[in-house]
């Protein structure tokens, strides 16, 4: 299952989208980014319908950047919105 | 020892506080500086303290919860964010230095809305009076440090909405006892330290930030790393990294949440109750003694945990001194307010104030009024 990792714009607007997710039954935590540049934070999903995520992430006024996916063996890629 | 100077800082805390504390210092490395399980566990930390705060005080963006080291440093980013050399500030007649001090520095010119002690309806009229020429910020102090006289903030709010102008609250006395409505005020900010009526450690003070007049950013205090976009060369536009420069003080944020925990559980209300029933009984203890100029509200709902008083032959830090050597701790003098003491006229003699906490108890007050029997 991959990881999908949603880029916001600090720590602690990653933590308040991770428990908005959460707590609509999304699996989400706040994560360092993975990929490089310095300091950037990120909602984790851990499976789970990342367009759909990222929706009601939209709808609540979030502003979501960019979007990684982690695959199974560890390597980092870019992914569409 | 009794300890009866609370207005200064709770002294005695939850154990909880003392446990949270030394957990995060064993515990918790830096929030915003890696990914490994140290340093999010303490983001987690950070993050609980201010959903914890924001659900206390009513705010919807835990994210404007912005952790400060104690009022003073609070009220200083909100009124060096809000005002300019020159521009014309309306205070209550009871504010700290926290308050004045910047002011001073910044060369604004301070208009004082004077009242008499526990006339809120005379502070509210104040306010409108000078309101009404214009100014460029208000600030209220919520609940006097040196007479415990609650003001009108509401009305002053209300007055500051009308007329566009940016509200500054010094809730140093009042978080903790008395409902704090930041969104329904309006207010710009609201400073209140972590250390007294939030139980958390020396050290630790919260800003509330509300909408903020104009579209620029808020104006910063202090410049450095904030855990975010380090690569632009100002700080960031979103809080509460722009007013968070540098490393947290992750001890007392833990410390101060399992304080925030506390009241939530006490509950404000039953809180100010309590400290309300032993003013009254000290007003009423202190103001049989002869020897007592006691500034006591006429209606208990008007004072805080605060009750300051002379003693008519005895300078105030004589009778501190004598009551310390029995065992009391109280503060004497100005307390860092000299407006209060002018406004109060009390400025000559300053008072000697006793100020209570949830720990204070009904003995304790009798205690000390026996002994200024025998002072």
């Amino acid at each position: 299952m991959q990881d999908a990792y949603i880029g916001l714009r600090s720590l602690t607007y990653a933590q308040r989208a991770a428990r908005f997710l959460s707590g609509l039954g999304i699996p989400a935590n706040a994560a360092r980014a993975p990929w490089s540049g310095g300091c950037a934070y990120a909602v984790r999903l851990r499976g789970g319908d990342r367009k759909a995520a990222l929706a009601r992430l939209r709808e609540a006024g979030f502003v979501p950047g960019r979007i990684y996916l982690r695959e199974a063996d560890g390597s980092i890629r870019e992914a569409e919105p | 020892m009794i300890y009866l100077d609370n207005a200064a800082t709770t002294l005695q805390k939850p154990a909880a506080v003392y446990r949270a504390a030394e957990r995060a210092m064993l515990t918790l490395a830096s929030p915003g500086r890696g990914g490994y399980p140290a340093a999010m566990a303490a983001a987690e930390e950070a993050y609980r303290c201010r959903e914890t705060a924001a659900a206390l005080f009513g705010m919807r963006e835990p994210e404007r919860v912005v952790f400060c080291m104690n009022a003073t440093h609070g009220l200083n980013l909100a009124i060096k964010a809000l005002v300019r050399p020159g521009e014309r500030v309306v205070i209550s007649g009871y504010e700290h230095n926290a308050v004045l001090r910047p002011l001073h520095a910044l060369g604004t010119r301070i208009r004082v809305a004077a009242a008499p002690l526990f006339d809120p309806a005379a502070a509210a009229e104040a306010y409108a009076r000078e309101l009404r020429q214009g100014a460029s910020l208000a600030v209220v102090n919520h609940v006097s440090n040196v007479f415990g006289c609650i003001q009108p903030v509401e009305e002053v709010a209300a007055l500051c909405r009308e007329r566009g102008i940016p509200l500054v609250v010094d809730a140093s006395q009042s978080a903790g006892i008395l409902p704090l409505h930041p969104e329904e005020w309006d207010a710009a900010f609201v400073a209140m330290p972590g250390h007294k009526g939030l139980y958390g450690p020396q050290g630790t003070g919260l800003l509330l930030c509300g909408r903020q007049p104009g579209s620029r950013p808020i104006r910063t205090l202090l410049e450095g790393g904030s855990g975010s976009d380090p690569r632009r060369p100002d700080m960031p536009d979103w809080l509460p990294d722009r007013l968070e420069a540098g490393t947290l003080n992750m001890p007392g944020i833990a410390g101060l949440r399992a304080g925030l925990d506390f009241v939530r559980r006490m509950g404000p209300s039953d809180i100010l109750d309590h400290e309300q029933r032993l003013v009254s009984l000290a007003a009423e203890l202190l103001g049989a003694n002869p020897r007592l100029r006691v500034f006591a509200a006429p209606d208990k709902a008007l004072q805080g945990g605060v009750l300051s008083f002379q003693v008519t032959e005895l300078d105030c830090e004589t009778a501190a001194e004598r009551l310390a050597q029995r065992g009391f701790s109280l503060r004497a003098g100005l307390h860092c307010a000299p407006l209060a003491h002018d406004t109060a006229g009390t400025g000559e003699r300053g008072t000697l104030r006793m100020s209570v906490s949830v720990f204070t108890r009904e003995s304790h007050v009798r205690r000390l009024a026996k002994a200024l029997e025998n002072l």
